[in-house]
């Protein structure tokens, strides 16, 4: 059992496509019975060129999306995103009330401690990995 | 009266004259902080909400009378939000628990009202609101009701179709500050964290309370 906790831990911290790092993920929970919630990261492009993000999948839910929040003139708006540009060397957050993966319809039921695995699709067709737990707030 | 006595009723003459500008001073600097030094819209004159009739998570009615004799903290919102609303929850039970250390008299009151009352049944409510903070009340009402009263508070409200035939509603963020006899008092814009939003809400109450 700890050796599983600690793979879950190596897991959450690294990511699978060894040119690019997944810092501080996490999923936040919501109450039983909501159709959506969303995953915050940060994303550090190790290569020397630009890493795009075109699309983010999970087996957990059904549907997820990029998207951004954007608060204009007091009134905050979502807006879909086809892609994050990464240049190289530099880091881009996933934070509360800003970018974040919008995770729709779940399979089953998301709780506070369950860890769930996400890929990240690049435009070079490479795929990143990283799992994030479910939690209230972040670390 | 002798000439030492018109000295010291002189002298207590000039006492009770620089006693009565020091307090004047006194006075004048212990006033009011000036507004702008508050991060919240406050209004000169709070403003009257009209009637209004919905229903709360419990069933229960929430009416005008639910705003009276206790600071309120009003917060638009809707149960499938990802982001902005889950986090404006979760900052406003932060806050209150930053706020627990005010006379009972002075702690806010949270309410969600929702911008999408085709989806946010009052049972949806009962499930989501509280789970943030079990004394955080959500409400819901008509779409007519939800309408007159987003309209006489100013909150702007647009439901956005997606391409998958689901549907998104973009929303103000701001969260109001209705005072103990119900009336808008001020609002604060966001972007909302706990620790200055517990701040905002002591500073801006505390220059009311003594305005």
């Amino acid at each position: 059992m700890r050796i599983l906790v600690w793979a879950v831990l190596l897991l959450s911290a690294c990511s699978g496509g060894g040119d690019a790092v997944i810092a501080n993920p996490w999923v936040r929970a919501m109450p039983p019975g909501s159709a959506m919630t969303a995953a915050y990261f940060e994303f550090s492009n190790r290569t020397g060129s630009d890493q795009t993000i075109v699309a983010a999948s999970s087996d957990a839910f059904e549907l997820v999306e990029i998207h951004r929040t954007v608060t204009a003139d007091g009134i905050s708006r979502m807006q879909q995103e086809d892609a994050v540009v990464v240049a190289p060397g530099e880091t881009v957050s996933f934070a509360p009330q800003g970018r974040h993966l919008m995770l729709m319809r779940p399979r089953g039921t998301i709780q506070p401690g369950q860890v769930i695995g996400f890929d990240l699709h690049l435009d070079d067709g490479q795929i990143v990995t990283f799992s994030a737990e479910v939690r209230q707030t972040p670390k | 009266m002798s000439v030492p006595l018109r000295i010291i009723a002189a002298i207590l003459a000039l006492l009770a004259l620089g006693a009565g500008a020091y307090t004047a001073y006194r006075l004048q600097s212990a006033g009011p902080a000036a507004p702008d030094d508050i991060d919240a819209t406050i209004f000169n004159a709070p403003r009257p909400i009209p009637g209004f009739a919905l229903t709360d998570h419990n069933g229960e009615a929430f009416d005008p009378q639910r705003l009276q004799d206790h600071w309120t903290l009003l917060f638009f919102g809707f149960t499938h939000c990802p982001d902005v609303c889950p986090t404006t929850l979760n900052t406003l039970a932060r806050s209150r628990a930053l706020l627990s250390d005010l006379p009972a008299s002075l702690q806010p009151e949270v309410v969600l009202i929702s911008v999408d009352p085709e989806r946010d049944t009052v049972e949806k409510l009962r499930d989501y609101v509280p789970f943030f903070d079990p004394t955080f009340i959500g409400v819901t009402g008509t779409t007519a009701e939800i309408d007159a009263l987003t309209a006489a508070l100013g909150v702007a409200h647009m439901k956005v179709p997606r391409e998958d035939g689901d549907y998104t509603v973009d929303h103000s963020s701001a969260i109001f500050l209705i005072d103990p006899t119900g009336r808008q008092a001020a609002l604060f814009s966001a972007p909302h964290e706990a620790a200055s939003l517990a701040a905002r809400y002591k500073a801006t109450i505390s220059y009311l309370e003594r305005r």
